[in-house]
């Protein structure tokens, strides 16, 4: 497999790396198509007729939980699916570790066009440091040593694995949609400062710098180590970010400070309260004129049922305890409570900018809004991406 | 060096009643990337070799055994698939055989 890192802090691989990265992204496939598919079949088949007749009616997703929890498809389905997600982080964290001191070389950029500015008095809060989120042993604040950016390394490598591609060139896909849909819908919006909350290692965040080269933009994150791998990650390729270690429930920016303030797959890690927070804050220190955009999961009410439990259940196995309840609110009602506009509510699913061209993606993005089973799905057939945002009137 | 650890903190997830099936199933995925990591180096060896003029494939295809060859393989393929069933050997009898094989190799 060629990795899709470009970067020069991409970890040296040798031929036992490939392979066991490979075999971990195929099996991954494998689960997500082929054993989902199967697991889809035996609901409709045997499972939902079954369940009926015991008078669960399978009409929300917790419903089909019940009703699957107890098949052996689903069983296998979930324990397989449980030791593909562990063994992205075995085959990685393997490699970062034998090339911690080559990448550590390179981790201190001489001359940054970007900035990295860490605040050690920023709480981790315990939604990061009580779980080991997406089963990452450690999570992603730890530091194993000082000035560390291990588990930097680590996301951006297991992001890959685990997206066996669908990511885009380094893992820059979402970032990439979300800031050419601005560029391409809003002509006129030339965005002077662009705020990435709960940014990691960058990924996202970078792209916004290449699609407007202007602006200044800024990460941050309360993360140390995905903050300096993120920062050295951005010098590496060039382009100029400045990531700031901080809480995006409580920034420390003055009011009226950003043209875009937008996170990337962000807010379903946090509990509700953190993102009620999250949004009172972003709609701050917004400008008047700003437009906030959350590249999300998609609402419950937009998809049918069995797709919901099945998107869902990284709630109840993958250590994203807060992935539900955020798929259960009303998005448009959260901005509103956050000092939005109601009628300022946008929401629109993408195709994959850097997958289908400028040209596509151009038509794709002035038609409807399409919502299907590929929908904030990782498949191996391709995704589309949902996000929701509001201009700050 | 390992730095980052590799176990994650908490219960680990269990789908199946009986105890052990979803630990199994993990070990056997695991074996099963060593075993496709070997067979992708194994693939590369002969590329390399064809490379350099060494019609591997069909020479492998081709190779006849001797008879101390087939021993050796028959014993290595034992080992394996003693190593690899080892946690499934758990009963009396086998623990008999291993005394019995502790006392051999002690004779020996």
């Amino acid at each position: 497999m060629n990795s899709t890192i470009t970067h020069d802090l991409a970890v040296p691989l040798n031929q036992e790396d490939r392979a066991k990265r490979a075999f971990v992204s195929s099996l991954r496939i494998h689960v997500l198509q082929h054993m989902s598919g199967s697991m889809k079949s035996r609901y409709e088949e045997v499972v939902k007729p079954e369940a009926k007749k015991r008078g669960n009616q399978c009409e929300t997703a917790e419903q089909i939980h019940k009703a699957l929890k107890t098949d052996f498809v689903f069983k296998a389905y979930s324990s397989a699916r449980t030791c593909a997600q562990e063994m992205v982080f075995d085959v990685v964290s393997e490699s970062v570790d034998r090339e911690f001191e080559t990448l550590a070389e390179k981790a201190s950029p001489a001359a940054p066009k970007g900035s990295l500015t860490l605040d050690s008095s920023v709480k981790i809060p315990r939604s990061v440091s009580e779980i080991d989120v997406h089963l990452a042993p450690g999570s992603y604040h730890a530091e194993y040593s000082r000035d560390d950016f291990a588990t930097g390394a680590v996301y951006d490598n297991a992001i890959e694995v685990f997206s066996f591609g669908q990511f885009g060139k380094d893992m820059n896909d979402i970032g990439m949609t979300l800031s050419n849909y601005i560029r391409l819908k809003y002509p006129d919006f030339r965005p002077a400062k662009i705020l990435d909350a709960g940014c990691t290692i960058g990924h996202n965040t970078v792209p916004w710098a290449q699609t407007f080269p202007e602006a200044e933009v800024t990460g941050i994150d309360v993360a140390a180590p995905v903050l300096r791998y993120g920062h050295a990650r951005a010098e590496s390729m060039g382009v100029p970010v400045h990531f700031r270690q901080m809480d995006a429930t409580n920034m420390r920016f003055e009011d009226n400070s950003f043209d875009v303030v937008f996170s990337s797959m962000f807010l379903h890690e946090l509990p509700l309260k953190d993102i009620q927070a999250y949004l009172k804050e972003a709609y701050r220190v917004l400008k008047p004129g700003g437009l906030l955009w959350q590249m999300e999961l998609p609402p419950m009410n937009q998809m049918p049922a069995y797709d919901n439990f099945y998107l869902n259940w990284d709630t109840y196995y993958n250590n994203e305890p807060f992935y539900g309840t955020f798929r259960k609110q009303d998005y448009r009602k959260l901005l509103t409570n956050a000092g939005f506009g109601a009628e300022q509510f946008m929401e629109a699913t993408m195709p994959r900018y850097t997958f289908v061209g400028e040209e596509a993606y151009k038509e794709a993005i002035e038609g409807d809004n399409t919502f299907d089973t590929l929908t904030g799905r990782m498949d191996p057939n391709g995704t589309r991406w949902y996000g929701f945002g509001a201009w700050k009137n | 060096m390992r730095r980052i650890p590799r176990k994650r903190r908490g219960e680990r997830n269990r789908f199946f009643q009986a105890e052990g099936v979803d630990e199994m199933l993990s070990c056997m995925l695991r074996l099963t990337a060593e075993v496709s990591a070997l067979k992708d180096r194994l693939y590369i060896a002969e590329k390399v070799l064809e490379q350099q003029g060494l019609t591997m494939s069909s020479a492998i295809e081709a190779y006849q055994f001797s008879e101390a060859e087939e021993s050796e393989l028959a014993a290595g393929r034992q080992r394996m698939i003693e190593t690899i069933l080892a946690q499934l050997d758990a009963s009396p009898d086998v623990e008999d055989m291993t005394d019995e094989n502790s006392k051999i190799n002690e004779a020996a």
